[in-house]
């Protein structure tokens, strides 16, 4: 038994190790995080250097890819020379230096060595004692790992891990000394381990001789070594009353320092390895002289001194930032540049409709797309509406969590029939097709059954894979119709009244409708959720809706929408100046990503007046998507490319039906900025699907609480979204799930590549590359906010997330008070002009 | 009255019986295997859409063949290739898979670096299976049957960029080549002793050769090294690091190789008892084990593989229990069924997802289940045994059919049991079961004209055995003991690449990054 102080310090040691993994939230509810989320206190810079230090994965693209770019105009000198200032705000007023007969500027000397650097590739230092002394042991643990934690958390198996209800360290210590690939030493010592996991962390720990101030770091090691095992572990041992639970940090390090000293125990080591050189950056020195050869000059020593001490100001590690920060900047100031132009005259007219997107990137092809057609306006606002809940389907299944990874969901609204012999027929018609599945998986998953099942259904099995090959519409179509028969939708309502209070309902709609700065109404107001349709894809829940989970939104406008409609609501809203006119209606709609169809929900609910506005806009939406279809149409593989607009519809269906698809669509890939404020400033601007929008009124907000809400919430999940496409690129082996040709499915948990190995992090190589072309630009969040800049600075400061995210550079923070002002830099010291150099503004005019 | 200069029907019938359809067949799929080479390097999905509509072509010519092969025949003339209704059957599974696989590769490579090699290496395997399943003669077959192993091994390292994928082609590499070894030296040893002889004439020329265990023997071990059979089973699990079409083509063809090797070479292998109880102990061991590991396997592409190394077990122990037609029918329904499986298995997310969304179970009273359980058990029987009354065309096999029927209709009852369900469920065995063994009774004799039939007492003993060991492993799984059990079995069957994480730590190759970024500024 150690003692109790002991085992609080390595409590504790687990904790502060585990801060840095990121968490791995289940496949089947994709939410994006930043995979560095733990690191948010340290600066953006230090953060991907303790990434490398650990993971040995890269933070930024690789230099050479810069260069490229550099090469190729994305980052152009005014873009160096901008990066640079900011970085080393005196360093380019230096005179410079002479090498050979050439007088360089300091910018010169600089920008050359950012070209010619020698580039040290990543390299993970931390190591485990195992990978010290003998590696094959080290692969043995991950081996043991992948097996156990796969045969724990998997759902699928027909023969579930014995004792999986006890939890997870106990399960496998029952097992583990049962192994029979495991020499008979190890096993035994597996035999005799402690009851509990604590326990048995700690005597290992002792056995491989690691002192206690050592403890937080050697385990870190060891999470870092597997870090999708160890994410998932750490995401099950963080929710409590869940299913999953039972697998928790202490007891995936127990098993891991266990199987790592009984091993090392048993294990023939060799020599302690030397750590492998660490592939020194070059000295200032050694960098000059690579400048004076790049350019072909023969300088003497002391001019290579000196232009030492120019290059020596800007450490060699701090390179690949600097490279990123000029990279982002070129972006940024067209963006702003873009922003800053005269605003279009305001529609005179009242809208004839008024739609509410997500704020997701999206979204702004189809507003834009839907703006162009007629008298509508569009509003920006987190896709879940406000309303955070559980949802539960009209057949009364498991519900589904509906809001950001933020909110805790405080109701289970459930579906409800609006018409009940209708809404019967529907659901024997699920329990039906469910009937059916069960039979065919209880067939598939037996010893005795299937190889019957294998050659009945091949026959009908070889023919329907060859149709959904062949014409993927067409199948989908004739699967679709036959659910269709089984099980015909009805019409149902969603059951808000039901379940939450009227204050809260109003309080609900009030939040929502001032936070969008929604507060002058049209007849129609739609509010449009969305949702993506792919088949095969196991990272289908990556392309639907972040605020809602990971899920399509339709329930959650379906709700607000139900709020809206309440006159109790409308009553409650009076009371706090928000009047909604009577003849107003709130209709929920779904916008589907992949196929640019949008559709209205619970059509019968519209009240007759406004048929002919419905049907209008209904048109006008489809109108909207077929071009946004045709837009996206040509950045995807395979596409007709810039065909006709008929064409390309229909190869948006295709593609949603097509099971070989792998490129579905490109979802939030391209997303760098976040604006806040009114559609004005953005309206009539195509900003290419790479902007989240919200809307913000700052009339209706004065004392900064929309404001608030907008930068702690939506941004900070923007800024998830973000960080999960960053690092999904530049680190595609660590926090990026490689190549989906490999995938193999974990039931809902997550997939491996090829037979086994760590579940894999992030996104897909597909959701942001084509083969070695990158479609992901991976560049930090930028968020523009037009709003006075007090109002800002007090939001700021009371937010120490904010300090934090701004303040560390995870975030880059560009505000104006009005229209026509110009656009300003947030710093920790206060705002500085955001300078759109003469010579770049001629360019891009 | 005839038209002089139309080929008449007779003439039409001659060609495509004889030998031609599969040569043309052949020579179609070597066609889009050279565009494919050719045209790869420069235009990837050209390569992938002339693989495709190379393996669709031999596809439609093999079609086309099969009706007068079918209904007259085999052709008496010589050649390399032989079209009869055996294998005129394997060549229509080989083409469709090849053209399914290849197209479903068309877009799921897309933009992949690996697309014109597993287009080339795709290729290359179809037109091997091709030339192996219509082979005529024993050195025919060899050369075509070390071709696919090769291809196979291409296409495992289309990725060699990842550890597990290298590990993956080594193990399959040598797994094939020891099967190979033992095949060549079988043929060797045929060849010297009746030269290359014509795989139909086998029977008529070995006679009671003194080496005919030792030959059989071989082809045996041949065929368990390619079906992933015990001891050789190890490689299969490994070959997950590949593009799943890659699995595809594994599953429903390359692992057939060595059902179709017994079937072919069964004039020679059927008349050693050692040879077919070998493949009967293999098979066997192997059912077992390998539907043991399937059932603890959490993770959807490794209960497939394991679910095939089960259904190649059976086709190798109906190979030696004397029946190559029911391996026939088996080896190719089953290949179509888990190519379908595997080009579909990234819908178990999806699919995870829906089942939790569907109406939930109904608590069902233990004397309701009890009655479902006894129907699920008995309804099957009673369909079974009057079918068998009235066409006595099945053998001890039929318990499998018994056993799926079974646990289907417990399956579809199980949620809520009602009677609506069982009068579904009754419907549909009705029909379906009688439906199956008449068509596989139908298609086997069709294959296999008079061939021996399993009735004797140690084909039901064996049978008796391999169902028993398989409904106790079934059943063992819900009590404690099974701790040990499923230790080993986890344990045993679990794949351990050796060297280390794959990093590839540059996603993208500097000169190619920015001219093809989608979203770029202009600048």
């Amino acid at each position: 038994m150690t003692d109790p102080s002991a085992r609080a310090a390595f409590r504790a040691a687990v904790t502060v190790a585990g801060r840095i993994l990121p968490m791995h939230y289940p496949l089947e509810a994709f939410i994006a995080v930043n995979p560095l989320g733990g690191l948010e206190e340290l600066p953006f810079d230090r953060a991907i250097e303790a990434a490398q230090r650990w993971y040995g994965a890269a933070g930024t693209l690789p230099e050479t890819s810069f260069r490229a770019a550099y090469a190729a105009g994305r980052i152009t000198d005014d873009d160096l020379r901008t990066a640079l200032t900011a970085a080393f705000p005196t360093l380019l007023d230096s005179p410079g230096a002479v090498l050979g007969d050439r007088h360089l500027s300091a910018f010169e000397l600089l920008r050359t060595d950012l070209l010619q650097g020698p580039v040290p590739p990543p390299e993970r230092a931390a190591r485990t004692r195992a990978e010290h002394r003998a590696p094959a042991v080290a692969d043995t643990v991950d081996a043991q790992t992948g097996k156990w934690c796969a045969a724990f958390t998997g759902d699928h198996a027909s023969w579930a891990m014995p004792g999986r209800d006890r939890g997870f360290y106990p399960a496998w210590r029952d097992l583990a000394g049962r192994d029979p690939s495991l020499p008979r030493r190890a096993r035994a010592a597996l035999r005799d381990l402690p009851a509990t996991a604590q326990e048995a962390a700690l005597a290992a720990l002792h056995r491989l001789g690691v002192p206690g101030h050592e403890q937080a770091d050697y385990l870190r090691a060891h999470l870092t070594r597997m870090p999708g095992w160890a994410a998932y572990a750490r995401w099950c041992g963080e929710r409590a009353g869940d299913r999953r639970t039972g697998l928790d940090l202490v007891g995936y390090l127990a098993m891991r320092l266990s199987y790592e000293a009984a091993l090392l125990d048993d294990a023939d080591c060799g020599e302690e390895a030397a750590a492998t050189p660490a592939v020194g950056l070059a000295s200032p020195r050694h960098r000059a002289a690579l400048v004076a050869s790049a350019l072909n000059l023969a300088a003497t020593d002391d001019q290579l001194t000196d232009a030492a001490a120019v290059l020596g100001a800007v450490p060699a590690v701090s390179r690949a930032t600097l490279w990123l920060a000029a990279y982002e900047e070129h972006y940024r100031r067209d963006l702003l540049h873009t922003l800053s132009g005269d605003a279009p005259a305001p529609a005179a007219a009242a809208p004839d409709a008024q739609v509410v997107c997500c704020i997701d990137v999206r979204s702004e092809g189809l507003r834009r797309r839907l703006e162009e057609r007629g008298r509508y306006e569009t509003f920006g606002f987190a896709g879940f509406f406000a309303v955070a809940m559980r949802f539960r389907g009209i057949a009364g299944g498991e519900s589904e969590t509906l809001c950001p990874a933020l909110v805790e969901p405080g109701h289970v609204v459930a579906e409800v029939a609006g018409d009940r012999p209708a809404a019967d027929r529907q659901v024997t018609g699920l329990r039906t097709l469910a009937r059916g599945d069960d039979a065919w998986h209880a067939a598939k998953d037996h010893t005795v059954a299937p190889f019957v099942l294998a050659e009945t259904a091949g026959w009908a099995a070889g023919p329907l894979a060859a149709v959904r090959t062949a014409a993927p519409t067409a199948a989908a179509a004739v699967r679709r119709r036959l659910r269709r028969a089984v099980a015909p939708p009805a019409e149902s309502t969603v059951d808000v009244a039901g379940v939450i209070s009227l204050p809260e309902r109003i309080l609900y709609a009030q939040a929502a409708l001032t936070t969008m700065g929604l507060t002058r109404f049209a007849p129609l107001v739609v509010l449009c959720a969305h949702g993506s349709t792919s088949e095969n894809n196991p990272y289908r829940a990556a392309l639907d809706c972040g605020a809602c989970g990971g899920h399509r939104g339709g329930p959650n406008a379906r709700a607000l929408a139900a709020v809206l409609n309440d006159p109790d609501v409308r009553d409650g809203l009076a009371e706090v100046a928000i009047t909604v006119p009577p003849g107003t209606w709130f209709a929920a709609a779904e916008h589907d990503t992949t196929t640019d169809r949008i559709q209205i929900l619970d059509p019968h609910l519209v009240p007759e007046p406004l048929r002919h506005v419905l049907s209008a806009l209904t048109a006008d939406l489809a109108a909207a998507g077929a071009r946004l279809a045709q837009e996206r149409s040509a950045g995807l593989p395979g596409s007709p490319g810039r065909a006709d607009v008929a064409r390309a519809w229909r190869h948006s269906a295709r593609r949603a039906a097509d099971w070989a698809q792998v490129y579905p669509e490109w979802g939030l890939a391209g997303n760098a900025a976040f604006v806040v404020g009114p559609r004005r400033l953005t309206a009539g601007h195509d900003l290419q699907r790479r902007a989240f929008l919200h809307s913000y009124d700052p009339r209706v907000d004065p004392d900064g609480t929309a404001l608030e809400t907008i930068l702690t919430a939506p941004m900070v999940v923007t800024q998830w979204i973000n960080c999960q496409y960053y690092f999904s690129t530049v680190a595609p082996e660590v926090f990026g799930a490689g190549t989906k040709t490999v995938h193999n499915a974990l039931g809902g948990v997550g997939v491996l590549s090829g037979p086994g190995g760590d579940l894999r992090l992030g996104l897909p190589w597909q959701s942001v590359a084509v083969g070695d072309a990158l479609v992901h630009e991976p560049m930090r969040l930028l968020t523009i906010v037009e709003a006075p800049l007090d109002r800002l600075d007090a939001v700021i400061s009371r937010n120490p997330v904010l300090r934090r995210l701004f303040g560390n550079h995870w975030v880059a923070l560009a505000a104006r008070t009005g229209p026509g002002e110009p656009w300003l830099r947030w710093r920790p010291d206060g705002w500085q002009p955001w300078s759109l150099s003469a010579s770049h503004l001629q360019e891009a005019s | 009255m005839q038209i002089a200069y139309l080929p008449s029907y007779e003439d039409v019938r001659e060609v495509l019986v004889s030998a031609t359809a599969p040569v043309i067949v052949v020579a179609l799929v070597l066609l889009g295997l050279l565009v494919a080479v050719l045209a790869g390097a420069r235009r990837p999905r050209a390569a992938a859409w002339a693989g495709c509509a190379a393996a669709t072509a031999g596809f439609t010519v093999s079609a086309v063949a099969a009706v007068p092969v079918w209904l007259h025949g085999s052709a008496t003339a010589a050649g390399p290739l032989v079209a009869d209704r055996v294998t005129i059957a394997l060549l229509l599974l080989v083409c469709g898979v090849g053209a399914i696989a290849q197209g479903f590769a068309g877009r799921y490579l897309a933009g992949d670096p690996r697309q014109t090699w597993f287009a080339a290496a795709a290729g290359l395997l179809t037109a091997a299976s091709a030339v192996l399943v219509t082979a005529a003669t024993v050195v025919v077959f060899a050369v075509a049957w070390t071709v696919v192993g090769a291809a196979l091994v291409l296409l495992l390292a289309t990725y060699p960029h990842l550890s597990a994928a290298r590990d993956g082609a080594r193990r399959a590499a040598r797994a094939l080549l020891a099967g190979d070894a033992a095949l060549w030296v079988a043929v060797a040893s045929i060849v010297t002793r009746w030269g290359d002889v014509e795989l139909r004439r086998l029977g008529a020329v070995v006679g009671d050769d003194p080496l005919l265990p030792v030959i059989s023997c071989l082809v045996v071990v041949a065929a368990l090294a390619r079906s992933a059979q015990v001891p050789f089973h190890r490689w299969l699990p490994a070959s997950l690091a590949a593009p799943t079409p890659v699995s595809a083509l594994l599953h429903a063809g390359v692992v057939n190789g060595g059902g179709v090797l017994l079937v072919r070479l069964d004039p020679l292998v059927g008349r050693s008892a050692a040879a077919l109880w070998l493949a009967v102990v293999a098979g066997a061991l192997t059912l077992v084990y390998a539907a043991a590991v399937m059932l603890t396997k959490p993770d959807v592409k490794g209960a497939l593989v394991w679910s095939t190394t089960a259904q190649m077990g059976f086709m190798i122990l109906t190979c030696g229990l004397g029946l190559p037609a029911v391996a026939l029918f088996h080896l190719i329904g089953h290949g179509l069924y888990k190519a379908t499986l595997f080009l579909g298995s990234g819908s178990a997310v999806d699919h995870h997802r829906r089942r939790a969304a569907a109406p939930p179970a109904q608590p069902v009273r233990s004397a309701r289940r009890a009655v479902t359980a006894a129907y699920a058990l008995l309804w099957p029987a009673v369909v079974l045994a009057t079918t068998v009354a009235l066409r006595p065309v099945t053998g001890p096999l039929a318990v499998f059919a018994w056993a799926t029927a079974a646990v289907a209709i417990w399956g579809l009852m199980r949620r809520s049991p009602s009677w609506r369900s069982a009068v579904a469920a009754a419907a549909g065995v009705t029909v379906l079961l009688p439906a199956y063994i008449l068509l596989a009774g139908a298609a086997t004799a069709a294959w296999a004209p008079g061939s021996r039939h399993a009735g004797t007492a140690a084909a039901a003993a064996v049978v008796a055995v391999v169902v028993a060991a398989l409904a106790a492993v079934n059943a063992a799984r819900h009590t404690r003991a099974a701790r040990t059990l499923y230790a080993w079995t986890v344990s045993t069957a679990h794949v351990t690449t050796r060297t280390g994480r794959a990093r590839r730590t540059r996603p993208a190759p500097a000169n190619e990054m920015p001219t093809t970024v989608a979203w770029g500024v202009p600048s």
